[in-house]
Protein backbone atom coordinates (compact mmCIF):
# COMPACT_ATOMS: atom_id res chain seq x y z
CA UNK A 1 0.00 0.00 0.00
CA UNK A 2 2.56 2.52 1.13
CA UNK A 3 4.70 2.33 -1.95
CA UNK A 4 1.80 2.55 -4.35
CA UNK A 5 2.34 5.37 -6.81
CA UNK A 6 0.20 8.43 -6.20
CA UNK A 7 -2.50 8.66 -8.76
CA UNK A 8 -5.85 10.24 -9.30
CA UNK A 9 -7.20 12.81 -6.94
CA UNK A 10 -5.00 13.97 -4.20
CA UNK A 11 -5.95 16.06 -1.30
CA UNK A 12 -2.85 17.73 0.02
CA UNK A 13 -3.83 19.52 3.17
CA UNK A 14 -0.68 21.25 4.34
CA UNK A 15 3.04 20.96 4.33
CA UNK A 16 2.96 20.49 0.58
CA UNK A 17 5.88 21.30 -1.65
CA UNK A 18 4.87 24.88 -2.42
CA UNK A 19 6.95 27.34 -0.50
CA UNK A 20 4.22 29.74 0.49
CA UNK A 21 5.76 31.19 3.61
CA UNK A 22 9.38 30.33 3.24
CA UNK A 23 12.43 32.39 2.40
CA UNK A 24 11.07 32.43 -1.12
CA UNK A 25 8.03 34.46 -0.38
CA UNK A 26 10.11 37.65 -0.33
CA UNK A 27 11.62 36.95 -3.75
CA UNK A 28 8.06 36.46 -5.06
CA UNK A 29 6.88 39.66 -3.40
CA UNK A 30 9.69 41.54 -5.07
CA UNK A 31 8.79 40.18 -8.48
CA UNK A 32 5.16 41.07 -7.99
CA UNK A 33 6.05 44.61 -6.95
CA UNK A 34 8.47 45.11 -9.82
CA UNK A 35 6.03 43.63 -12.32
CA UNK A 36 3.25 45.92 -11.12
CA UNK A 37 5.59 48.86 -11.64
CA UNK A 38 6.75 48.15 -15.15
CA UNK A 39 6.48 51.13 -17.45
CA UNK A 40 4.46 49.03 -19.87
CA UNK A 41 1.33 49.59 -17.78
CA UNK A 42 -1.12 50.89 -20.41
CA UNK A 43 -2.87 53.36 -18.06
CA UNK A 44 0.47 54.75 -17.00
CA UNK A 45 1.51 55.22 -20.62
CA UNK A 46 -1.79 56.94 -21.41
CA UNK A 47 -1.29 59.16 -18.37
CA UNK A 48 2.22 60.17 -19.43
CA UNK A 49 1.04 60.96 -22.97
CA UNK A 50 -1.84 63.10 -21.69
CA UNK A 51 0.40 64.86 -19.16
CA UNK A 52 2.99 65.72 -21.78
CA UNK A 53 0.22 67.08 -24.02
CA UNK A 54 -0.94 69.29 -21.16
CA UNK A 55 -4.25 67.47 -20.66
CA UNK A 56 -3.86 67.23 -16.90
CA UNK A 57 -7.40 66.17 -15.94
CA UNK A 58 -7.19 63.24 -18.37
CA UNK A 59 -3.70 62.39 -17.15
CA UNK A 60 -4.89 62.35 -13.53
CA UNK A 61 -7.66 59.93 -14.53
CA UNK A 62 -5.22 57.54 -16.21
CA UNK A 63 -2.69 57.72 -13.38
CA UNK A 64 -5.50 57.06 -10.94
CA UNK A 65 -6.46 53.89 -12.82
CA UNK A 66 -2.87 52.66 -12.85
CA UNK A 67 -2.50 53.68 -9.19
CA UNK A 68 -5.45 51.51 -8.26
CA UNK A 69 -3.70 48.63 -10.04
CA UNK A 70 -0.73 49.13 -7.73
CA UNK A 71 1.54 51.02 -10.14
CA UNK A 72 3.89 52.86 -7.78
CA UNK A 73 5.15 55.48 -10.23
CA UNK A 74 1.54 56.42 -11.06
CA UNK A 75 0.69 56.58 -7.37
CA UNK A 76 3.59 58.94 -6.85
CA UNK A 77 2.69 61.19 -9.79
CA UNK A 78 -0.95 61.21 -8.71
CA UNK A 79 0.08 62.26 -5.20
CA UNK A 80 2.09 65.19 -6.57
CA UNK A 81 -0.84 66.23 -8.79
CA UNK A 82 -3.21 66.07 -5.80
CA UNK A 83 -0.74 68.11 -3.80
CA UNK A 84 -0.51 70.78 -6.46
CA UNK A 85 -4.18 70.62 -7.47
CA UNK A 86 -3.11 69.93 -11.04
CA UNK A 87 -5.90 68.40 -13.15
CA UNK A 88 -7.67 67.43 -9.91
CA UNK A 89 -8.94 69.42 -6.93
CA UNK A 90 -6.22 69.95 -4.35
CA UNK A 91 -6.58 67.22 -1.70
CA UNK A 92 -3.99 66.74 1.03
CA UNK A 93 -5.57 63.59 2.46
CA UNK A 94 -5.65 61.78 -0.87
CA UNK A 95 -2.17 63.03 -1.76
CA UNK A 96 -0.84 61.65 1.51
CA UNK A 97 -2.65 58.38 0.95
CA UNK A 98 -1.16 57.73 -2.50
CA UNK A 99 2.23 58.95 -1.42
CA UNK A 100 2.15 56.46 1.42
CA UNK A 101 1.02 53.62 -0.85
CA UNK A 102 3.84 54.30 -3.30
CA UNK A 103 6.35 54.69 -0.46
CA UNK A 104 5.30 51.35 1.00
CA UNK A 105 6.04 49.82 -2.37
CA UNK A 106 9.57 51.19 -2.23
CA UNK A 107 9.17 54.22 -4.50
CA UNK A 108 12.14 56.39 -3.53
CA UNK A 109 10.73 59.80 -4.42
CA UNK A 110 7.48 59.00 -2.63
CA UNK A 111 9.49 57.97 0.42
CA UNK A 112 11.42 61.23 0.27
CA UNK A 113 8.20 63.26 -0.08
CA UNK A 114 6.58 61.34 2.74
CA UNK A 115 9.61 62.02 4.90
CA UNK A 116 9.20 65.72 4.12
CA UNK A 117 5.47 65.53 4.92
CA UNK A 118 6.22 63.89 8.29
CA UNK A 119 8.85 66.52 9.00
CA UNK A 120 6.42 69.36 8.24
CA UNK A 121 3.88 67.75 10.57
CA UNK A 122 6.48 67.59 13.35
CA UNK A 123 6.76 63.79 13.20
CA UNK A 124 10.54 63.57 13.36
CA UNK A 125 10.66 59.81 13.93
CA UNK A 126 8.56 59.21 10.81
CA UNK A 127 10.62 61.70 8.85
CA UNK A 128 13.79 59.90 9.85
CA UNK A 129 12.46 56.43 9.08
CA UNK A 130 11.26 57.27 5.58
CA UNK A 131 14.32 59.33 4.83
CA UNK A 132 16.50 56.39 5.80
CA UNK A 133 14.61 54.06 3.48
CA UNK A 134 14.99 56.43 0.56
CA UNK A 135 18.67 56.94 1.46
CA UNK A 136 19.22 53.18 1.50
CA UNK A 137 17.78 53.19 -2.00
CA UNK A 138 20.63 55.46 -3.14
CA UNK A 139 18.53 58.61 -3.46
CA UNK A 140 21.09 61.42 -3.08
CA UNK A 141 18.60 64.00 -1.75
CA UNK A 142 17.55 61.60 1.02
CA UNK A 143 21.14 60.73 1.88
CA UNK A 144 21.89 64.43 2.20
CA UNK A 145 18.81 65.04 4.36
CA UNK A 146 19.61 62.08 6.57
CA UNK A 147 23.03 63.63 7.07
CA UNK A 148 21.31 66.89 8.07
CA UNK A 149 19.10 65.06 10.57
CA UNK A 150 22.13 63.39 12.14
CA UNK A 151 24.04 66.64 12.25
CA UNK A 152 21.17 68.57 13.85
CA UNK A 153 20.10 65.61 15.99
CA UNK A 154 16.51 65.79 14.81
CA UNK A 155 14.58 63.03 16.56
CA UNK A 156 17.80 61.20 17.45
CA UNK A 157 21.13 61.71 19.13
CA UNK A 158 23.27 64.02 16.99
CA UNK A 159 26.29 62.38 15.38
CA UNK A 160 28.70 64.16 13.07
CA UNK A 161 30.29 60.84 12.14
CA UNK A 162 26.95 59.47 10.90
CA UNK A 163 26.28 62.78 9.18
CA UNK A 164 29.63 62.53 7.40
CA UNK A 165 28.79 59.01 6.24
CA UNK A 166 25.53 60.05 4.60
CA UNK A 167 26.91 63.33 3.22
CA UNK A 168 29.65 61.34 1.59
CA UNK A 169 27.27 58.93 -0.09
CA UNK A 170 25.26 61.84 -1.49
CA UNK A 171 28.43 63.79 -2.33
CA UNK A 172 29.86 60.88 -4.36
CA UNK A 173 26.68 61.03 -6.41
CA UNK A 174 27.44 64.66 -7.20
CA UNK A 175 24.95 66.28 -4.81
CA UNK A 176 26.45 69.77 -4.35
CA UNK A 177 24.89 70.63 -0.96
CA UNK A 178 26.23 67.38 0.48
CA UNK A 179 29.69 68.07 -0.97
CA UNK A 180 29.64 71.45 0.79
CA UNK A 181 28.55 69.97 4.13
CA UNK A 182 31.14 67.19 3.91
CA UNK A 183 33.84 69.72 3.13
CA UNK A 184 32.73 71.76 6.17
CA UNK A 185 33.07 68.70 8.41
CA UNK A 186 36.61 68.08 7.08
CA UNK A 187 37.45 71.75 7.47
CA UNK A 188 36.30 71.77 11.12
CA UNK A 189 37.37 68.20 11.88
CA UNK A 190 33.89 67.24 13.07
CA UNK A 191 32.93 63.57 12.76
CA UNK A 192 36.02 63.01 10.60
CA UNK A 193 39.71 63.67 11.21
CA UNK A 194 40.42 67.27 10.17
CA UNK A 195 41.80 67.37 6.64
CA UNK A 196 42.18 70.59 4.64
CA UNK A 197 43.08 68.52 1.58
CA UNK A 198 39.76 66.68 1.74
CA UNK A 199 37.96 69.93 2.51
CA UNK A 200 39.51 71.59 -0.54
CA UNK A 201 38.63 68.56 -2.69
CA UNK A 202 34.93 68.63 -1.74
CA UNK A 203 34.66 72.45 -1.76
CA UNK A 204 36.00 72.33 -5.31
CA UNK A 205 33.48 69.67 -6.39
CA UNK A 206 30.63 71.85 -5.06
CA UNK A 207 32.18 75.10 -6.33
CA UNK A 208 32.42 73.70 -9.85
CA UNK A 209 28.69 73.08 -9.66
CA UNK A 210 28.13 76.75 -8.87
CA UNK A 211 27.61 76.59 -5.09
CA UNK A 212 28.38 80.15 -3.86
CA UNK A 213 29.52 79.30 -0.33
CA UNK A 214 31.76 76.51 -1.62
CA UNK A 215 33.27 78.96 -4.10
CA UNK A 216 33.95 81.43 -1.31
CA UNK A 217 35.45 78.75 0.93
CA UNK A 218 37.62 77.40 -1.87
CA UNK A 219 38.82 80.94 -2.57
CA UNK A 220 39.64 81.29 1.12
CA UNK A 221 41.67 78.05 1.10
CA UNK A 222 43.62 79.32 -1.94
CA UNK A 223 44.17 82.60 -0.12
CA UNK A 224 45.63 81.06 3.01
CA UNK A 225 47.14 78.00 1.29
CA UNK A 226 45.43 75.37 3.41
CA UNK A 227 45.15 71.92 1.82
CA UNK A 228 46.23 73.43 -1.50
CA UNK A 229 49.10 75.66 -2.67
CA UNK A 230 48.44 79.34 -2.12
CA UNK A 231 47.31 80.76 -5.45
CA UNK A 232 46.28 84.41 -5.67
CA UNK A 233 44.71 84.14 -9.13
CA UNK A 234 42.58 81.21 -8.06
CA UNK A 235 41.63 83.03 -4.87
CA UNK A 236 40.44 86.06 -6.88
CA UNK A 237 38.65 83.88 -9.41
CA UNK A 238 36.59 81.88 -6.90
CA UNK A 239 35.83 84.80 -4.60
CA UNK A 240 34.55 86.81 -7.55
CA UNK A 241 32.39 83.85 -8.69
CA UNK A 242 30.84 83.73 -5.21
CA UNK A 243 30.34 87.50 -5.13
CA UNK A 244 28.60 87.37 -8.52
CA UNK A 245 26.01 85.20 -6.88
CA UNK A 246 25.51 87.71 -4.08
CA UNK A 247 27.43 85.84 -1.36
CA UNK A 248 27.74 88.54 1.33
CA UNK A 249 31.21 87.70 2.70
CA UNK A 250 32.52 87.33 -0.84
CA UNK A 251 31.05 90.72 -1.84
CA UNK A 252 32.68 92.38 1.15
CA UNK A 253 35.97 90.68 0.35
CA UNK A 254 35.85 91.68 -3.32
CA UNK A 255 35.00 95.29 -2.47
CA UNK A 256 37.85 95.49 0.03
CA UNK A 257 40.25 93.91 -2.46
CA UNK A 258 39.18 96.17 -5.33
CA UNK A 259 39.78 99.17 -3.10
CA UNK A 260 43.20 97.88 -2.07
CA UNK A 261 44.19 95.99 -5.20
CA UNK A 262 42.24 97.12 -8.24
CA UNK B 1 -62.43 -10.96 2.99
CA UNK B 2 -58.97 -10.95 1.69
CA UNK B 3 -56.72 -8.78 3.61
CA UNK B 4 -56.06 -5.68 1.68
CA UNK B 5 -52.44 -5.44 0.88
CA UNK B 6 -51.42 -1.88 0.75
CA UNK B 7 -47.87 -0.91 0.34
CA UNK B 8 -47.43 1.57 3.11
CA UNK B 9 -44.62 3.76 2.07
CA UNK B 10 -41.99 3.56 4.76
CA UNK B 11 -41.85 7.10 6.16
CA UNK B 12 -38.08 6.79 6.45
CA UNK B 13 -37.55 5.61 2.89
CA UNK B 14 -38.13 9.06 1.39
CA UNK B 15 -35.82 10.70 3.89
CA UNK B 16 -33.20 8.04 3.28
CA UNK B 17 -33.37 8.43 -0.47
CA UNK B 18 -33.14 12.18 -0.10
CA UNK B 19 -30.08 11.91 2.17
CA UNK B 20 -28.38 9.42 -0.13
CA UNK B 21 -28.89 11.70 -3.08
CA UNK B 22 -27.56 14.63 -1.12
CA UNK B 23 -24.50 12.67 -0.01
CA UNK B 24 -23.62 11.64 -3.53
CA UNK B 25 -24.02 15.22 -4.76
CA UNK B 26 -21.80 16.59 -1.99
CA UNK B 27 -19.20 13.92 -2.60
CA UNK B 28 -19.18 14.69 -6.31
CA UNK B 29 -18.64 18.36 -5.52
CA UNK B 30 -15.85 17.41 -3.13
CA UNK B 31 -14.10 15.32 -5.78
CA UNK B 32 -14.34 18.19 -8.23
CA UNK B 33 -12.95 20.64 -5.68
CA UNK B 34 -10.06 18.30 -4.94
CA UNK B 35 -9.25 18.13 -8.62
CA UNK B 36 -9.37 21.94 -8.91
CA UNK B 37 -7.05 22.52 -5.99
CA UNK B 38 -4.65 19.81 -7.16
CA UNK B 39 -4.54 21.41 -10.60
CA UNK B 40 -3.96 24.90 -9.19
CA UNK B 41 -1.20 23.54 -7.03
CA UNK B 42 0.61 21.90 -9.90
CA UNK B 43 0.17 24.96 -12.14
CA UNK B 44 1.65 27.16 -9.46
CA UNK B 45 4.46 24.72 -8.88
CA UNK B 46 5.39 24.95 -12.55
CA UNK B 47 5.05 28.74 -12.46
CA UNK B 48 7.20 28.96 -9.35
CA UNK B 49 9.99 26.97 -11.00
CA UNK B 50 9.81 29.10 -14.15
CA UNK B 51 9.86 32.32 -12.12
CA UNK B 52 12.89 31.28 -10.11
CA UNK B 53 14.70 30.17 -13.23
CA UNK B 54 14.01 33.30 -15.29
CA UNK B 55 13.67 36.06 -12.68
CA UNK B 56 14.85 34.78 -9.30
CA UNK B 57 18.40 34.18 -10.50
CA UNK B 58 18.57 37.77 -11.77
CA UNK B 59 17.55 39.11 -8.36
CA UNK B 60 20.34 37.02 -6.88
CA UNK B 61 22.81 38.51 -9.34
CA UNK B 62 21.60 42.05 -8.64
CA UNK B 63 21.87 41.63 -4.87
CA UNK B 64 25.31 40.12 -5.21
CA UNK B 65 26.55 43.20 -7.09
CA UNK B 66 24.82 45.50 -4.59
CA UNK B 67 26.62 43.70 -1.76
CA UNK B 68 29.97 44.08 -3.53
CA UNK B 69 29.35 47.79 -4.01
CA UNK B 70 28.73 48.35 -0.30
CA UNK B 71 31.80 46.26 0.54
CA UNK B 72 33.97 48.39 -1.69
CA UNK B 73 32.47 51.49 -0.09
CA UNK B 74 33.76 50.21 3.24
CA UNK B 75 37.26 50.09 1.72
CA UNK B 76 36.69 53.62 0.52
CA UNK B 77 35.32 55.19 3.68
CA UNK B 78 35.70 53.05 6.72
CA UNK B 79 32.90 53.81 9.19
CA UNK B 80 30.42 51.94 11.35
CA UNK B 81 27.45 52.77 9.17
CA UNK B 82 29.31 51.76 6.03
CA UNK B 83 30.20 48.44 7.59
CA UNK B 84 26.63 47.94 8.79
CA UNK B 85 25.30 48.67 5.33
CA UNK B 86 27.74 46.23 3.78
CA UNK B 87 26.78 43.54 6.25
CA UNK B 88 23.07 44.02 5.60
CA UNK B 89 23.60 43.95 1.85
CA UNK B 90 25.64 40.77 2.15
CA UNK B 91 22.96 39.07 4.23
CA UNK B 92 20.31 40.07 1.76
CA UNK B 93 22.37 38.75 -1.13
CA UNK B 94 22.76 35.44 0.65
CA UNK B 95 19.04 35.19 1.32
CA UNK B 96 18.19 35.94 -2.28
CA UNK B 97 20.75 33.43 -3.48
CA UNK B 98 19.27 30.76 -1.27
CA UNK B 99 15.75 31.60 -2.40
CA UNK B 100 16.70 31.52 -6.08
CA UNK B 101 19.06 28.56 -6.12
CA UNK B 102 18.15 26.67 -2.98
CA UNK B 103 17.07 23.24 -4.09
CA UNK B 104 13.63 21.94 -3.34
CA UNK B 105 13.26 20.67 0.16
CA UNK B 106 15.70 17.83 0.41
CA UNK B 107 13.81 14.57 -0.01
CA UNK B 108 13.72 13.33 3.54
CA UNK B 109 14.25 9.67 4.05
CA UNK B 110 10.88 8.10 4.80
CA UNK B 111 11.08 6.80 8.30
CA UNK B 112 7.68 6.88 9.97
CA UNK B 113 7.50 6.68 13.72
CA UNK B 114 5.91 3.52 15.17
CA UNK B 115 2.89 5.54 16.34
CA UNK B 116 2.35 6.96 12.83
CA UNK B 117 2.67 3.47 11.41
CA UNK B 118 0.05 2.03 13.72
CA UNK B 119 -2.24 5.01 13.16
CA UNK B 120 -1.99 4.49 9.42
CA UNK B 121 -2.72 0.79 9.86
CA UNK B 122 -5.79 1.63 11.92
CA UNK B 123 -7.04 3.98 9.20
CA UNK B 124 -6.24 1.66 6.30
CA UNK B 125 -7.95 -1.26 8.00
CA UNK B 126 -11.21 0.69 8.08
CA UNK B 127 -11.26 2.52 4.77
CA UNK B 128 -9.64 0.06 2.45
CA UNK B 129 -11.67 0.02 -0.80
CA UNK B 130 -11.81 -3.79 -0.75
CA UNK B 131 -14.01 -3.65 2.34
CA UNK B 132 -16.55 -1.28 0.81
CA UNK B 133 -20.20 -2.33 0.87
CA UNK B 134 -21.20 -1.00 -2.52
CA UNK B 135 -19.78 0.75 -5.56
CA UNK B 136 -20.39 4.30 -4.26
CA UNK B 137 -18.68 3.47 -1.01
CA UNK B 138 -15.82 1.81 -2.86
CA UNK B 139 -15.22 4.98 -4.84
CA UNK B 140 -15.31 7.06 -1.72
CA UNK B 141 -12.94 4.73 0.10
CA UNK B 142 -10.51 4.90 -2.82
CA UNK B 143 -10.46 8.67 -2.39
CA UNK B 144 -9.96 8.43 1.35
CA UNK B 145 -7.23 5.84 0.86
CA UNK B 146 -5.36 8.19 -1.48
CA UNK B 147 -5.53 10.89 1.17
CA UNK B 148 -4.38 8.51 3.84
CA UNK B 149 -1.46 7.34 1.71
CA UNK B 150 -0.41 10.89 1.05
CA UNK B 151 -0.76 11.95 4.69
CA UNK B 152 1.27 8.93 5.74
CA UNK B 153 4.06 9.68 3.28
CA UNK B 154 4.19 13.30 4.54
CA UNK B 155 4.15 12.19 8.17
CA UNK B 156 0.89 14.11 8.56
CA UNK B 157 -0.57 12.46 11.68
CA UNK B 158 -3.26 15.10 12.01
CA UNK B 159 -4.96 14.16 8.75
CA UNK B 160 -4.71 10.46 9.51
CA UNK B 161 -6.27 11.04 12.90
CA UNK B 162 -9.10 13.02 11.32
CA UNK B 163 -9.77 10.25 8.80
CA UNK B 164 -9.94 7.79 11.64
CA UNK B 165 -12.16 10.03 13.77
CA UNK B 166 -14.52 10.56 10.85
CA UNK B 167 -14.82 6.87 10.31
CA UNK B 168 -15.40 6.14 13.97
CA UNK B 169 -17.96 8.90 14.23
CA UNK B 170 -19.89 7.65 11.19
CA UNK B 171 -20.00 4.13 12.57
CA UNK B 172 -20.42 5.03 16.22
CA UNK B 173 -24.12 4.22 16.05
CA UNK B 174 -23.37 0.61 15.22
CA UNK B 175 -23.29 -1.29 12.00
CA UNK B 176 -26.86 -2.56 11.86
CA UNK B 177 -28.92 -1.61 8.87
CA UNK B 178 -31.80 0.05 10.73
CA UNK B 179 -33.17 3.13 9.06
CA UNK B 180 -32.51 5.43 11.98
CA UNK B 181 -28.90 4.39 12.18
CA UNK B 182 -28.44 4.72 8.44
CA UNK B 183 -29.95 8.20 8.48
CA UNK B 184 -27.60 9.29 11.21
CA UNK B 185 -24.65 7.80 9.39
CA UNK B 186 -25.60 9.59 6.15
CA UNK B 187 -26.02 12.89 7.98
CA UNK B 188 -22.52 12.60 9.42
CA UNK B 189 -21.01 11.67 6.08
CA UNK B 190 -22.63 14.68 4.46
CA UNK B 191 -21.33 16.86 7.25
CA UNK B 192 -17.77 15.55 6.79
CA UNK B 193 -17.86 16.10 3.05
CA UNK B 194 -19.12 19.66 3.50
CA UNK B 195 -16.40 20.36 6.04
CA UNK B 196 -13.77 19.05 3.60
CA UNK B 197 -15.16 21.25 0.82
CA UNK B 198 -14.90 24.28 3.07
CA UNK B 199 -11.31 23.36 3.93
CA UNK B 200 -10.45 23.03 0.23
CA UNK B 201 -12.05 26.39 -0.52
CA UNK B 202 -9.94 27.94 2.20
CA UNK B 203 -6.84 26.34 0.74
CA UNK B 204 -7.73 27.60 -2.73
CA UNK B 205 -8.02 31.11 -1.32
CA UNK B 206 -4.74 30.83 0.55
CA UNK B 207 -2.97 29.63 -2.57
CA UNK B 208 -4.22 32.51 -4.69
CA UNK B 209 -3.58 35.10 -2.00
CA UNK B 210 0.01 34.06 -1.41
CA UNK B 211 2.68 36.18 -3.08
CA UNK B 212 3.39 33.55 -5.74
CA UNK B 213 -0.37 33.12 -6.22
CA UNK B 214 -0.93 36.80 -6.87
CA UNK B 215 2.06 36.96 -9.16
CA UNK B 216 0.63 33.97 -11.01
CA UNK B 217 -2.72 35.74 -11.33
CA UNK B 218 -1.01 38.86 -12.66
CA UNK B 219 1.00 36.83 -15.16
CA UNK B 220 -2.17 35.12 -16.37
CA UNK B 221 -3.90 38.49 -16.77
CA UNK B 222 -0.91 39.85 -18.70
CA UNK B 223 -0.88 36.77 -20.93
CA UNK B 224 -4.43 37.63 -21.95
CA UNK B 225 -3.07 40.92 -23.29
CA UNK B 226 -0.33 39.04 -25.15
CA UNK B 227 2.25 40.18 -22.64
CA UNK B 228 4.90 37.98 -21.07
CA UNK B 229 5.19 39.27 -17.53
CA UNK B 230 8.24 37.20 -16.65
CA UNK B 231 10.09 38.30 -19.78
CA UNK B 232 9.31 41.95 -18.99
CA UNK B 233 10.54 41.50 -15.45
CA UNK B 234 13.71 39.81 -16.63
CA UNK B 235 14.41 42.59 -19.13
CA UNK B 236 14.06 45.36 -16.56
CA UNK B 237 16.21 43.40 -14.11
CA UNK B 238 18.97 43.00 -16.71
CA UNK B 239 18.91 46.77 -17.10
CA UNK B 240 19.23 47.24 -13.34
CA UNK B 241 22.06 44.71 -13.23
CA UNK B 242 23.90 46.64 -15.94
CA UNK B 243 23.42 49.89 -13.95
CA UNK B 244 24.67 48.25 -10.76
CA UNK B 245 27.67 46.80 -12.60
CA UNK B 246 28.48 50.28 -13.87
CA UNK B 247 28.27 51.65 -10.34
CA UNK B 248 30.49 48.87 -8.99
CA UNK B 249 33.13 49.70 -11.56
CA UNK B 250 32.84 53.39 -10.67
CA UNK B 251 33.39 52.69 -6.96
CA UNK B 252 36.24 50.37 -7.89
CA UNK B 253 37.93 53.16 -9.82
CA UNK B 254 37.50 55.48 -6.83
CA UNK B 255 39.18 52.92 -4.58
CA UNK B 256 42.14 52.75 -6.96
CA UNK B 257 42.26 56.52 -7.40
CA UNK B 258 42.42 57.11 -3.65
CA UNK B 259 45.00 54.33 -3.37
CA UNK B 260 43.20 52.27 -0.76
Amino acid sequence: MEDKAQSGLQHIPSGGALALHSVRSSIFARGRRDAANSSSNPHYQAGVAAYNAGRFAEAAGSFSQAAHQGHAESQYILSTMLDAGKGVPQDDTQAARWERTAADQGHLYAQANLSFRCHSAGDLAGAFEWCQRAADGELAWAQYNLGLMFQKGEGLAPSDAEAAHWYRLAASQGFADAQLRLADLYYLGQGVPRSYTQAAHWYRRAAEQGNARAQFQLGHLYDVGLGIEHDYTQYRYWTRKAAEQGHQDALREVNRRDYRDP
Amino acid sequence: MPAEITLQPNPNAAALAEKRERLSAVRAALAEREADVAQLRSQMKVFEARYLQRVGVLYAELDEIAARITEREVELYDSDSARRRAQQARERAQQTHEAAFGSEQEPVEFDPSPSLKSLFREVARRIHPDFAGDEAERQHFTLLMTRANHAYSCGDAETLQRLLDDHLEVNAAGSDQGDGVTLLRLARQIQHAERDIAALDGEHQTLLQSEIGQLYTNAEAAAHQDRDLLAELAASLRQRIADAQHRLEFVGRQVIALGR
